[in-house]
């Protein structure tokens, strides 16, 4: 069937020429000019001796049977066949893929060939890409299959897989996967196993306590949700959780973070089709560590969102800068634009005028984008202002632009819009500074946009944090002023005003959040909390039991529920809570104690003793369990030990006084003559007012009683008229009837005795 | 100056005996996936050829499967030949079948052993399109369309489609642009567009 094409008159006229331009070429060859520069004989180029130790070190981590990239560069013959693509890839720096310039900053695991390797490449292809001798052949590196860190403690897998079409726009969607875990634990790494690396391009994980990821999940059947927008989560402890092909996860367990239960990871993927339908399914591997961090990241993420690109604008300038009101290590940083980024730059200014520069990407690659670690950390100081510089490319020049022709491009999460942010990863000196840096961040975000209600927001969990509550409600406030029905703002109100002790505007925050989101990941439990602490313990309970029908697998919710029905007398149902709560978890330290406190109320000391040693081992100078095995201690007779134990409890937490006063009051004037314990009273209040030096009223008040519940009228005389003077000058006057009161009966030699009814 | 002309000129001499051999070459090694020789150009009945070159493990190749088999719905019933090329001698028929049917393919395919086709379409990349009259002239070679700026950069969505472009105005009987007139009769000038794919000349 084939057909001979007859010569072409050009052909035929060139045939002279040809035999002409032979002769040349035959004496450059001999002349050994056709082999460019490189040297002739044993020393041509060779993939054996010069090139593999190249593609070892810098190509097969992808380019390599099972990885994301194309192609196996193991063996000679798969290498070659694509010989020519490696020297066009290479010369043209797009392959090995690092976007950073090289040079004023390191970091780790940086990717690049030098110009002597891409030169040697070239040769190499350029004389053919010779195999050479099997014997210069370098072993090939030893990866390690499947988990790079090993069998993760926790692994999450999605439940079904996520189809990615054949065809069209690169395709960023956001997967939910519930973190199984029953109590706080803390993650050193996490690994991503993409499941389909041919598809996944790059990855972002980070997690969500506020089940908003969840919410948007279920707005339609497909697994996750689409776009670049993450919902309500949020990096891990602060830190950059990215995955790109070839990069190895990190551990750290000075960095560790904590997952709470009931929070989702929420991996979101940026995959291209392929050309056929592919699906896709990625497993997450969680590894723990025991040991609660030494140090905690904290990120720095800046961001304007005043963009507004017109079309047609080749060189558009975006900027931001923020003051750092402490010191901090920087140890990562993740720089993120769309389509129309051009370049990327951030410096800061130290305040002694000199700058450092924290990233420069001088031609920014949205396909490419990776966060990146510092070989060293940069310290920066308080006073340092760091900017950061984007630079948009809106023409038709820039052919990556996803409007053609061009349009006016706003901020937003898709990948049609434009975002500027860049994310931080910083180390404060201490956990305290934490919260002085997201206050910085937010009213930086606030200056330029005085109606950020997620500013506000932030902003007032920073000031309760630093415990500036007047501040931190004002701007809750403002927050719900701007959006009336988030129900996170009404809890976080709540929270504030809790913390505030305005414990009936609490439970209205609460029920108002709950109303607006039933199933709120957190609002009955600290509903409950309110409740329980101003005496309705019925309601208390009914909010814990709900909290657990919304997260069942929270051992410390179970605790709560557990503390409730001691409180209510309930020592059977309490128990049984304590009990739930230690199968999910058997370390937890309060349901340790709780069981203790069981145990003690009735009368099973040996028991408590047990439970409350466990709780000491589980939580290392756990109060509870101070003041557990000091109560049981006194009850056993042995005064000096116990007052040692709760010595120990007011040191851990010195909310532990009320409670030693509380127990003193109750010891001194239980109506039950049965409960009353007038010795063990004494010892109790003594401490009290001995470890608060004799200057609260109420302890001054409670030890009077002991005193005169042992007889020694005169001293309790003496202890409450004391009482009486303090109380003259402080908050404690309300207390002032009721002292005089009491001091009239000890005056006549009677002890007081508390009213039977509750 | 020696140097550099001598090097012009054996740049020159390897161009012209590729061309004119490719001028004067049967299509040797061009079977079907039975083995079969078969020459796909420069048949009688049919008015227009495509070639198709394609590669089983590029990227770039396999990303435009969706498009290349929609070229082939729409033009086939308009009397347009289709084949799919795999330059890659080392790719049985075999694997051809099986990555035809992961892909979605549902045209001949052809194995070119020794590359005649692609000399005859002139085809670096993968993938390319070779375009044929009836007579086995080459009127257009190249890219399917703009996609792909360079290995390095995609678009969302292609703004240029070549060789929708080059068939309609064939099937249409018209000039695709001023310096090109498909006319029967008239002198003819290929076309073309540079591909952006996998090279074609790696698998020598």
């Amino acid at each position: 069937m084939t057909r001979s094409v007859p010569m072409s008159p050009l052909a035929r006229r060139g045939s002279l020429v040809v035999l002409v331009i032979l002769l040349f070429a035959a004496v450059y060859y001999l002349s050994g000019g056709w082999r460019g520069s490189a040297p002739a004989g044993e020393d041509v180029v060779t993939f054996n001796r010069d090139i593999a130790p190249i593609v070892n070190r810098n190509c097969v981590v992808c380019h390599r049977p099972g990885e994301s990239a194309p192609f196996s560069f193991l063996d000679y013959a798969e290498a070659k066949k694509r010989a020519g693509l490696i020297a066009a890839l290479t010369a043209s720096r797009f392959m090995p893929p690092w976007l950073p310039e090289r040079g004023e900053v390191e970091f780790l695991n940086e990717r690049g060939l030098s110009d002597e390797e891409i030169a040697l490449i070239r040769h190499w292809v350029e004389q053919g890409a010779v195999e050479g001798d099997p014997a210069d052949r370098p072993d090939p590196p030893r990866f390690t299959e499947g988990w790079q860190l090993g069998e993760p403690d926790l692994v999450i897998a999605m439940q079904a897989p996520f189809t990615v079409p054949a065809e069209g726009v690169d395709v960023f969607r956001n997967f939910v996967l519930p973190i199984p875990v029953s109590t706080p634990r803390w993650v050193k790494a996490v690994e991503l196993r993409p499941g389909n690396p041919r598809v996944v391009h790059h990855g972002v994980m980070q997690v969500d306590e506020s089940r908003a990821s969840r919410r948007r999940d279920e707005e339609d059947a497909e697994p996750g949700f689409a776009g670049m927008d993450m919902a309500g989560s949020e990096p891990p402890g602060g830190q950059l959780v990215g995955w790109t092909p070839g990069k190895v996860p990190v551990v750290d367990e000075r960095l560790a973070w904590r997952v709470e239960p009931g929070s989702d990871l929420v991996v979101q993927l940026h995959m291209l089709p392929t050309g056929k339908a592919e699906q896709v399914a990625p497993r997450v591997g969680l590894y723990f560590t025991d040991a609660p961090p030494r140090e905690q990241a904290f990120s720095l993420l800046m961001r304007n969102d005043d963009i507004d690109i017109a079309a047609g604008e080749g060189n558009h300038v975006v900027e931001d800068t923020l003051t750092l009101p402490v010191g901090v290590r920087a140890v990562g940083i993740y720089p993120h634009a769309h389509y129309l980024g051009k370049r990327i730059e951030a410096h800061a200014t130290l305040p002694d005028g000199t700058t450092k520069t924290l990233i420069k990407i001088p031609k920014w690659d949205f396909n490419w984008q990776d966060d990146y670690r510092y070989r060293e950390p940069l310290t920066l100081p308080a006073g340092t202002t760091i900017h950061m510089r984007f630079v948009y490319d809106n023409t038709t020049s820039n052919p990556l632009n996803p409007h053609q022709p061009p349009r006016r491009v706003r901020f937003g999460n898709r990948s049609s819009d434009e975002m500027a942010t860049l994310a931080i990863q910083v180390i404060p000196s201490r956990e305290a500074d934490k919260p002085l840096l997201r206050e910085a961040l937010m009213r930086s975000r606030l200056e330029k946009n005085p109606d950020n209600w997620f500013a506000h927001s932030a902003l007032s969990t920073a000031l309760a944090t630093q415990g500036r509550l007047d501040e931190a409600l004002s701007h809750i406030q403002t927050a719900i002023g701007l959006l009336p029905g988030h129900p996170q703002l009404h809890y976080n109100l709540a929270n504030t005003l809790l913390a505030m002790h305005r414990t009936d505007e609490a439970i209205e925050g609460y029920t108002r959040a709950l109303a607006i989101e039933p199933d709120h990941p957190k609002a009955h439990n600290n509903l409950a909390v309110a409740l329980q602490r101003s005496g309705q313990l019925e309601r208390a309970i009914h909010h814990y039991r709900q909290q657990l029908t919304v997260s069942p697998m929270n051992a410390q919710a179970h605790a709560n529920l557990g503390t409730a029905l001691f409180d209510q007398g309930n020592m059977a149902g309490a128990d049984e809570a304590f009990a739930h709560a230690l199968e999910l978890d058997p370390h937890l330290g309060t349901a340790l104690e709780g069981r203790g406190d069981v145990a003690r109320r009735l009368g099973r000391l040996d028991e408590a003793k047990a439970h409350y040693s466990a709780a000491l081992e589980a939580l290392p100078g756990a109060p509870g369990a101070h003041y557990g095995l000091g109560a049981v201690r006194l009850a056993e007779g042995d005064e000096q030990a116990a007052i040692g134990h709760f010595r120990e409890a007011v040191k851990g937490n010195d909310a532990y006084i009320g409670v030693l006063n509380d127990d003193a009051w109750r010891l001194a004037t239980h109506p039950d003559p049965n409960v009353r314990a007038p010795r063990e009273a004494l010892a109790l209040a003594t401490l009290a007012d001995r470890l608060m030096q004799h200057r609260v009223p109420e302890l001054l008040d409670t030890l009077a009683a002991a005193q005169a519940a042992n007889g020694a009228f005169e001293q309790a005389v003496e202890t409450l008229e004391q009482a009486l003077a303090l109380a003259a000058e402080g908050p404690a006057s309300q207390y002032i009837a009721e002292f005089r009161e009491r001091l009239a009966l000890y005056r006549h030699g009677q002890a007081f005795v508390a009213d039977p009814s509750p | 100056m020696t140097v550099t002309w001598c090097r012009i000129a054996a740049v020159c001499a390897a161009l012209l005996i590729v061309l004119s051999g490719c001028e004067t070459d049967g299509l040797e090694g061009v079977q079907d996936l039975d083995g079969r020789s078969i020459n796909p150009i420069g048949n009688a009945g049919t008015p227009i050829t495509v070639t198709l070159f394609v590669d089983s493990d590029c990227p770039v190749s396999n990303r435009y499967a969706p498009e290349i088999q929609r070229l082939y719905s729409r033009y086939a019933p308009r009397g347009v030949g289709f084949w799919l090329v795999y330059p890659d001698p080392d790719v049985s028929a075999e694997s051809i079948r099986t990555h035809m049917s992961e892909y979605g393919y549902d045209f001949p395919a052809l194995r070119d052993l020794h590359h005649s086709l692609v000399r005859r379409a002139n085809a670096l990349v993968t993938p390319e399109a070779g375009i044929f009259l009836a007579d086995g002239t080459l009127v257009y070679h190249g890219r399917i369309d703009n996609r792909y700026v360079d290995l390095t950069q995609r678009r969302a969505k292609a703004t240029q489609r070549d060789v929708e472009n080059v068939l309609d105005a064939l099937l249409a009987g018209k000039s695709v642009d001023s310096s090109w007139n498909p006319a029967p009769g008239r002198s003819l000038k290929t076309m073309s567009e540079p591909g952006v794919g996998c090279y074609i000349r790696d698998f020598k």
